[in-house]
């Protein structure tokens, strides 16, 4: 009678640890993703903010390009609303994916709009537009980086989730996956890196 | 006040730790006994050797389970700890106002106190005024506010508040916590698993009604009984819990006032509490109530200040608002309004602001300044230049911070360096050094360390691969002979602090080898001194004295840096104890002649840094 009872009352102790360091540490490497999505929302407010500039300046210069530049504003747009649902909830997958769309078409927007921009030599030679240049193409670095060190908080997160036995319990839990942030669009490779 | 003092009353009280750990481990084994007698052998005879072997080893392995748990998850770190509390991190940009003038606040005392600034979080659910620091070391430490904190209090206030956990943190009280936990999260255990027995059995019985009631019925019975029997657990983890920290609140409250010499901010808290307290009760909310709910009774102790109740104040984590508010501002009382001007005592010791103003005075070259004198020397009250703070707020900028302190100033090396920093994000990192360096170069002597403290948030934001790379990068850049002590010491801050943790196979040194690394590391220090040779033979034997070490033939003239480095790196397997004082020694050997240079101040405070002790310093055994 007694060794049984003392063996089930051990698989529940070890039972009832392994269920509680599960959902601990899981929700610690949640807690600290969502955390890391902080410095990349710096970022892309940074380079949100940018934009209205450049665009404003480029106006002076090209006035006959208005699709190219409502284009960028309007990718501008929907990034920054993109924005506003993921920095409320970075681990809601659906709008981490939406940003990251968002963000990628804003890039392509731009790059189109440094493409034409190589027409207007006084626009490329204008000192605010450089300088503008010059801050955005920083701006893009560090998002790549800060998106860095987002991705690998993710990735942890997810890694943890997914081994057994976490596996078995992360849904019930309410554990979902996270979401990568993703800004890859072919655009972006060749698109901030316009030299002048 | 006599806050050293006070320090020396609440120091060390593992004593009535054992007490009460063995006298709740009694109690735990008691109740588990005599349910098992009266259950399995139906109270027949009161003596089962059998059963008490088999009760004490469940109640000592669900407390040991329980502890290690909790340990382990304590162990990440503060950031860690933090953000499974719900904290939300507060990053420099896209901070709303109230959260900047928070993270103006912690860097204020950061630098006040001499200690790398913490990671910053706001706990956004939280109404009440409360605020917590988590994290082993200095390195890895974190503070966090409520949102009502943030919105409530003033800025003197919240100041006082962040002062408070600034000294737990710089106390060591953090780690102290964490031991605390993991014996009361251990003691806690047994009554939780009787209650997920309970909650197990019920939720079960919901579905299918009937067939095996009697059996049902009976686990339902071990599940209440298994938590009766872990109420006096309970019961004993609370008074440990709470007889420790009471202590530390005050002492922690004594230093707030130190740092900010300011009582009215702290003072104003109280009273904001014990309106908030009085409303509560008032509407019978009682303790049930944000972070202090049930989940969290186990963390209670780190908090600020403790949800109200009507509990026993045995049972309290934290000594009465009206006695808090009394050790700090005799006199005082919680009723009075927020407008009260503050007694002539405060203001004695409110004379001096903390960024801009001049050191205080310090005593005459006596044989042995006081603690409190270095721990002033130490503060930082210079002003940083904006755009250099700026770039300490951010990853890049903090890293083009922390290669622009610590690259040689010109020629081949420096070139050299820069074609390593080149490959850092995208060469974003050398732009940002060459950005700021006209700044850099200006920095004042003794500026140096408070900027890589305020660096160090953004850089514990790195991902563990990102350190990687940058560890990579600060190796491959080396440091060049002619950087002098401060290059080697400010690299060696940016290793340990982006390092995972101490490294592998670090050994306590025997004596003999303790001593001569100590005697090395205080000639370094006593060689930035400006004073003459026998000046500095003074000071070195002074410093010595205190440590209990032979002087030798006195201070070496130019040290070898290489070689202090490694001395340091030794130095750092001594006990958190020794390793104290050789600060205050260090400290001692700074202000031996009356006068703490900047350069001087700098080094002390890198060597603390890098001995991993914060700066509040204990009282010497």
């Amino acid at each position: 009678m007694l060794i049984p009872l003392l063996i089930a009352f051990g698989a529940l102790l070890v039972l009832g640890v392994l269920v509680v360091g599960i959902y601990n540490g899981l929700v610690t490497l949640r807690n600290g993703f969502r955390n890391a999505f902080a410095q990349v929302d710096v970022q892309l407010k940074r380079r949100h903010d940018l934009i209205p500039n450049l665009v404003e300046t480029a106006k002076g210069y090209m006035a006959h390009e208005r699709q190219t530049l409502e284009a960028v504003m309007a990718a501008r747009a929907s990034a920054t609303q993109a924005n506003v649902r993921v920095t409320a909830n970075p681990a809601d997958a659906a709008a981490v994916g939406a940003l990251g769309q968002a963000e990628a078409g804003l890039t392509s927007a731009l790059g189109r709009l440094l493409a034409v921009a190589e027409n207007y030599p006084q626009l490329k030679a204008d000192a605010t537009m450089r300088s503008l240049m010059e801050e955005l193409t920083s701006t893009e670095n560090r998002i790549a980086f800060s998106r860095q060190a987002f991705n690998d908080a993710v990735l942890a997160y997810n890694n943890r989730r997914e081994v057994f036995p976490a596996v078995l319990l992360a849904s019930a839990l309410g554990f979902q996956p996270g979401e990568f942030l993703r800004i890859d669009s072919e655009a972006e490779r060749q698109a901030p890196k316009v030299g002048f | 006040m006599d806050f050293f003092g006070a320090q020396e009353k609440a120091r060390d009280r593992t004593a009535l730790l054992v007490v009460l750990l063995i006298l709740a481990l009694a109690s735990l084994v008691g109740a588990l006994y005599a349910l098992a007698v009266a259950g399995l052998r139906g109270g027949a005879g009161w003596w089962h050797p059998d059963l008490l072997a088999a009760t004490s080893l469940v109640a000592g392995g669900s407390i040991l389970a329980g502890g290690l748990v909790r340990h382990h998850a304590l162990r990440q770190g503060g950031s860690a700890v933090a953000a499974s509390l719900g904290g939300r991190r507060v990053a420099r940009g896209g901070a709303s106002p109230e959260e900047a003038r928070y993270l103006n606040v912690v860097e204020e005392m950061a630098l006040a106190s001499g200690t790398p600034v913490p990671a910053c979080f706001v706990l956004d659910g939280e109404p009440g005024i409360n605020a917590f620091a988590a994290g082993n070391t200095p390195a890895d430490a974190a503070v966090a506010v409520t949102r009502g904190a943030l919105e409530q209090l003033t800025r003197e206030e919240l100041q006082g508040v962040v002062a408070h956990e600034f000294s737990h943190i710089a106390n060591g009280d953090v780690r102290l916590n964490l031991r605390l936990v993991a014996v009361v999260a251990g003691l806690v255990t047994l009554t939780q698993l009787g209650y997920l027995v309970v909650r197990l059995v019920g939720n079960a019985s919901g579905s299918r009604r009937g067939k095996d009631g009697g059996a049902r019925l009976a686990m339902l019975a071990v599940g209440l009984a298994i938590m009766a029997a872990g109420f006096g657990g309970r019961f004993f983890a609370r008074l440990i819990q709470a007889s420790i920290s009471r202590q530390r609140e005050f002492l922690a409250d004594a230093a707030a006032v130190q740092y900010t010499r300011n009582p009215v901010g702290l003072a104003g808290v109280f009273r904001k509490l014990a309106r908030e307290g009085a409303r509560a009760l008032a509407s019978g909310e009682g303790s049930s109530r944000g972070l202090a709910a049930a989940g969290q009774a186990d963390v209670q102790h780190m908090l600020f200040a403790e949800a109200p109740s009507l509990w026993v104040s045995l049972m309290a984590t934290h000594p009465p608002l009206q006695e808090r508010l009394r050790r700090i501002d005799p006199g005082a009382t919680l009723t009075e309004g927020a407008s009260r001007s503050p007694s002539p005592r405060a203001s004695d010791a409110g004379a001096v602001g903390l960024a801009g103003s001049a050191p205080p005075p310090l005593p005459a070259a006596a044989d042995r300044p006081s603690d409190a004198a270095i721990q002033d020397a130490v503060g930082f009250r210079g002003a940083l230049p904006p755009e250099l703070r700026a770039a300490a707020s951010e990853p890049v900028g903090a890293l083009g911070l922390l290669f622009g302190l610590t690259l040689s100033a010109q020629g081949a090396d420096r070139e050299r360096q820069l074609a390593v920093i080149r490959r850092l994000v995208e060469g974003e990192v050398e732009r940002e050094i060459l950005r700021i360096a006209p700044q850099v170069a200006a920095l004042a002597e003794g500026h140096r360390i408070p900027l890589l403290d305020l660096a160090m948030p953004a850089l514990r934001e790195l991902s563990p691969g990102q350190r990687a790379q940058v560890l990579a990068a600060l190796d491959e850049t080396g440091v060049a002979a002619s950087d002098g002590l401060m290059g080697l010491l400010l690299r060696a801050s940016a290793r340990r602090h982006l390092s995972p943790g101490d490294p592998p196979g670090l050994r306590v040194p025997s004596a003999r080898e303790a001593d001569a690394h100590r005697r090395l590391v205080l000639s370094a220090v006593v060689a930035m001194s400006r004073q003459d040779a026998p000046g500095r033979l003074r000071s070195h034997a002074a410093a010595c004295r205190l440590l209990g070490v032979d002087p030798g033939a006195g201070p070496a003239e130019s040290p070898d840096l290489a070689v202090v480095a490694a001395s340091l790196g030794a130095l750092r397997g001594l006990p958190v104890p020794a390793r104290r004082d050789l600060v205050r020694a260090c400290g001692v050997a700074m202000l031996s002649d009356g006068r703490a240079e900047p350069r001087e101040a700098e080094i002390v405070r890198a060597v603390a840094d890098l001995l991993g002790i914060s700066f509040a310093i204990a009282p010497l055994r």
